[in-house]
């Protein structure tokens, strides 16, 4: 689990330094680009997929240094910054996302249709159909909700920076994500759909 | 502290869900990084800080028109003097030349002044090949014209004539004219190596008569990307004015085109679509000079300096290459800067004749006219 940077440590004011040097050498701005490029890719790859990924993630950067004057590190830290502009852009491929996940909710069951063994094939298709069901409800989130599920899920960013990233209160963060979680725990029916087994 | 206690199994679930398996390729983060270097480039990007009233986490939504207009202003002094060429890139540089982004963001500026309506689309072409004649023996340029008057009530007309064919250069017009100096060449089944010329294609020397009629098939030339599917004016105005709105909408539909995995293809892709954009679609100023601010932000265009395009006129020209069916060819994509407006796309390739010769083949569409106009076709 990654923690957050405190303002004060290096690391953190060393990013918001570039930002500001940035204002006058925009070469500077580089170096975030190669900081942080991995993550966000990952992040929207999980939402929308690796091809749109692949654009998305580059258009977050070119995005962020046309906005960089704006940056304000009394607001919140230069990463959850970036994946605000990153949820800024997925927001705006809405569909992309829906469609995703209704593959997901189709696509496991048939997967493991003619596999061999009885018992292993049960098993599996508990398993199959429990992710059906967590994507149906990823999708039946609100956009609110599921920015906070998958800005906790996928990237790893703590309530704080959840906060900054969305510009919501830290509580709103969560009361969101305890909300979020019991509807997921309800679609899940007590399934795990990690090991194809049944829970407890 | 941390949040993401023991009971986490449903957050677990969904990042085994979701994750996608793999970083991204070394290519996506070159092409990303080459992106954003392109946009560190721009001189007018160095400004100094100011206080922001927006949101900090507000997406940006108008792009760089503001370093755009300062740029053009640069352009005007920094261009480097004529050079005459047909087909082949100034061989001249310099180092005051415009970079292909100021190039193209100078073109967004322009254009985004152009007329914003009119009672007609017009767009008048004048097309071009250089092939190599049937027995190999010299290079010959023929080439047509055509005009297209659109209308919003769907009464459409065109004019368009036949300019005739002959041999390209001084060196083919004599090897022309030591094989008797024919007026009609007919070309075999087979035109491998020949250049852009229909299998069995009969090419005559003469000028054919102006040809006009109503129009029936819209702005559709049925190979583009948009000009496949967007043959109405209520969808034409759907295309978005903003560059990141377009390049969202242009990327669906590359994805629904092309199918779902695109990677290294999406870039070359979006260049075409914004070429489109930018020279037949009957779209307002700004969509067009969001067209040019997308392209300016795809790495892989090369300014060339100033040229002479096919009709003699003189703009900036950009080269990039265009991989068909896994065959590179090269292409130049020259601008007016002044206006924005497109003056020509070339397309070259190499050719050798009967007797070892290497020639430039290739083809080109040179725009005369493209935008609204009160002014209509003759003869109406």
């Amino acid at each position: 689990m990654r923690m957050v940077a405190p303002p004060d440590v290096p690391v953190a004011a060393d990013d918001a330094a570039l930002i500001a040097r940035s204002w006058h050498d925009p070469d500077a701005f580089a170096t975030l680009y190669d900081r942080y490029f991995d993550e966000i890719h990952r992040y929207v790859a999980g939402r929308l997929g690796g091809h749109a990924a692949d654009d998305l993630a580059a258009e977050t950067f070119l995005v962020a240094f046309k906005k960089r004057q704006a940056f304000d590190p009394g607001r919140g830290a230069v990463r959850p910054w970036l994946y605000g502009i990153a949820t800024n852009l997925v927001a705006q491929h809405r569909r992309s996302e829906t469609r995703r996940l209704e593959a997901f909710q189709r696509s496991p069951s048939g997967e493991v249709a003619d596999s061999g063994h009885e018992e292993w094939v049960t098993a599996r298709v508990a398993a199959a159909n429990a992710q059906g069901r967590l994507a149906a409800a990823i999708k039946r989130l609100s956009d609110g909700d599921r920015d906070v599920l998958l800005l906790v899920a996928l990237a790893e960013l703590s309530y704080e920076e959840v906060a900054q990233t969305l510009g919501i209160p830290f509580g709103t963060v969560g009361s969101r994500l305890n909300r979020v979680r019991k509807k997921l725990r309800k679609a899940l029916g007590g399934v795990n759909p990690m090991i194809g087994g049944f829970d407890g | 502290m941390d949040e993401l206690n023991a009971d986490s199994g449903e957050l677990a679930a969904v990042r085994e869900l979701l994750s996608a398996r793999g970083g991204p390729s070394e290519e996506v983060v070159d092409s990303g990084r080459a992106r954003l270097q392109a946009a560190l480039a721009v001189p007018g990007v160095r400004e100094k800080p100011r206080k922001s009233r927006s949101p900090w986490w507000a997406p940006v939504r108008n792009g760089v028109i503001g370093a755009a207009a300062a740029v053009a202003l640069a352009l005007a002094v920094a261009l480097p003097s004529d050079s005459l060429v047909r087909l082949s890139p100034d061989p001249v540089a310099s180092e005051s030349r415009a970079t292909a982004r100021q190039i193209l963001l100078s073109a967004a500026d322009a254009m985004a002044k152009a007329s914003p309506d009119g009672a007609y689309w017009r767009t008048s072409v004048v097309t071009g090949q250089f092939i190599l004649s049937p027995d190999r023996a010299y290079v010959l340029k023929r080439q047509s014209e055509r005009q297209i008057w659109l209308t919003k009530d769907g009464r459409d007309r065109w004019e368009g004539q036949y300019l005739g064919a002959g041999p390209a250069d001084q060196e083919d017009r004599a090897a022309w004219e030591g094989a008797g100096a024919p007026e009609r060449w007919q070309y075999p089944a087979d035109v491998r190596g020949l250049g852009k010329v229909s299998p069995g294609a009969l090419v005559e020397a003469t000028r054919g008569e102006s040809l006009r009629g109503p129009h029936r098939v819209g702005w559709r030339d049925a190979d583009g990307l948009l000009t496949k599917q967007i043959v109405t004016w209520p969808a034409l105005r759907t295309i978005p004015g903003d560059p990141a709105r377009l390049r969202a909408f242009l990327t669906e539909r590359i994805a629904k085109e092309h199918g779902a995995y695109i990677g290294r293809t999406m870039e070359p892709l979006l260049r075409e679509g914004c070429l489109e954009i930018i020279s037949r679609l009957p779209v307002a100023p700004e969509v067009r000079a969001a067209a040019y601010e997308i392209l300016a932000s795809i790495p892989g265009m090369r300014a060339e300096g100033r040229v002479t395009d096919p009709l003699g006129r003189t703009g900036e020209a950009l080269s990039y290459q265009v991989v068909t069916n896994g065959v590179p060819s090269d292409r130049r994509f020259v601008i007016d800067t002044a206006t924005g407006l497109p003056l020509a796309e070339e397309t070259r390739g190499a050719g050798r004749t009967a007797d070892g010769r290497d020639v430039e083949l290739g083809s080109y569409t040179a725009y005369q006219n493209i935008g609204w106009t009160d002014q209509g076709p003759a003869g109406r």
